[in-house]
């Protein structure tokens, strides 16, 4: 299932180095609407998956392996992808006002393979690595269990009693 | 804090600076001259080979059979493994554009694969020694008993 999810991602991962490649080289209205792209995608699509995986999987495999250090960098790297989609962001405004600057180009160049690399790498550690741990450990009922907590949405901040 | 953590430690802050002539070169590659651009990739690759790498077969020996282990067995180190391979692989890939470019100018899809590599190199390495000095050498730390943290001091010290 989280393999499925992933080979949904991947083309959107692909499309983060398409727009790194054509930076400079498209008119300011290509740009703009590519780094728009890149941005929903990590907003709406990536870091919820992540967020759902640290619900999830994560807890899962850290209680086979009895040591949360390999979740932990996992965590990180989900920490990393949040920093740069904050970075992508402010980019994104800054192509909103004004015209592209070298400096600007350079940022969302870095910020863009940057990305690719974190994320197909990721992607890579977690397939190859955490979900035979749980196919090996658990039953398919106990797996299933996992998925659901991870479609299950987090609580909502409570809110102020008035 | 142990001699052998120490040790990793003042190694992964020693890196910390000229890595920043990684994603230099990615920044500026397009303004280059082909001599200069050639002499900058020389460099960077062979910090990359001498440095980096150096360190990733130092810890490839010494350190991760040890965390494996700890850790009851190799899954646990497999993420951190996975990223020396990912980084010797960027590696390999930027040797072999080096290489091409001996014998000719870049090419524009070159430019674009000198960037992907550079930058994708930079946030990995960068981001590996992070977790390395804030999750693995506390572990380490945490774990170790005095007797096999100075064995891995003196494996580490020893090199290949």
């Amino acid at each position: 299932m989280i393999q499925d999810e992933h080979r949904s991602l991947m083309s959107h991962v692909e499309g983060l180095r398409s727009v790194a490649e054509v930076v400079g080289e498209v008119s300011p209205g290509l740009l703009r609407q590519g780094v728009d792209d890149a941005y929903r995608f990590l907003t709406e699509l990536l870091i919820p998956h992540a967020d759902a995986e640290e619900r999830g999987v994560y807890p899962a495999v850290t209680k086979i392996l009895g040591s949360d250090l390999a979740t932990e960098g996992m965590i990180r790297d989900h920490a990393e992808v949040k920093r740069l989609a904050a970075a992508l962001g402010d980019l994104k405004r800054q192509l909103d006002l004004d015209p592209l600057t070298e400096q600007t180009a350079r940022d969302l160049r870095r910020t863009l393979y940057g990305l690719y690399a974190l994320v197909r790498l990721h992607f890579t550690k977690e397939e190859e690595t955490l979900l035979p741990l749980l196919e090996a450990h658990l039953s398919p009922e106990q797996v299933k269990q996992i998925f659901r907590a991870m479609e299950t949405p987090p609580p909502s901040p409570a809110r102020e009693e008035r | 804090m142990s001699a052998a953590t120490d040790l990793l430690r003042e190694r992964y802050r020693g890196l910390a600076v000229p890595l920043r002539s990684v994603s230099e070169l990615a920044d500026e590659a397009a303004g280059l001259s082909p001599s200069d651009l050639r002499r900058r990739i020389d460099t960077v690759h062979g910090f990359l080979v001498h440095s980096v790498l150096r360190l990733s077969r130092d810890e490839v020996r010494a350190v991760y059979p040890v965390l494996s282990r700890l850790l009851a067995g190799p899954p646990g180190s497999v993420p951190l493994t996975r990223e020396h391979e990912e980084v010797t692989r960027l590696v390999n890939e930027l040797a072999e554009l080096r290489h091409r470019l001996s014998r000719a100018a870049i090419t524009g899809t070159e430019t674009k694969d000198l960037r992907r590599i550079l930058y994708g190199l930079d946030l990995i390495v960068r981001l590996h020694f992070e977790k390395e000095e804030q999750l693995m050498l506390p572990f380490l730390e945490r774990r170790l008993s005095e007797a096999e943290a100075r064995c891995l001091y003196e494996t580490l010290s020893r090199g290949p």
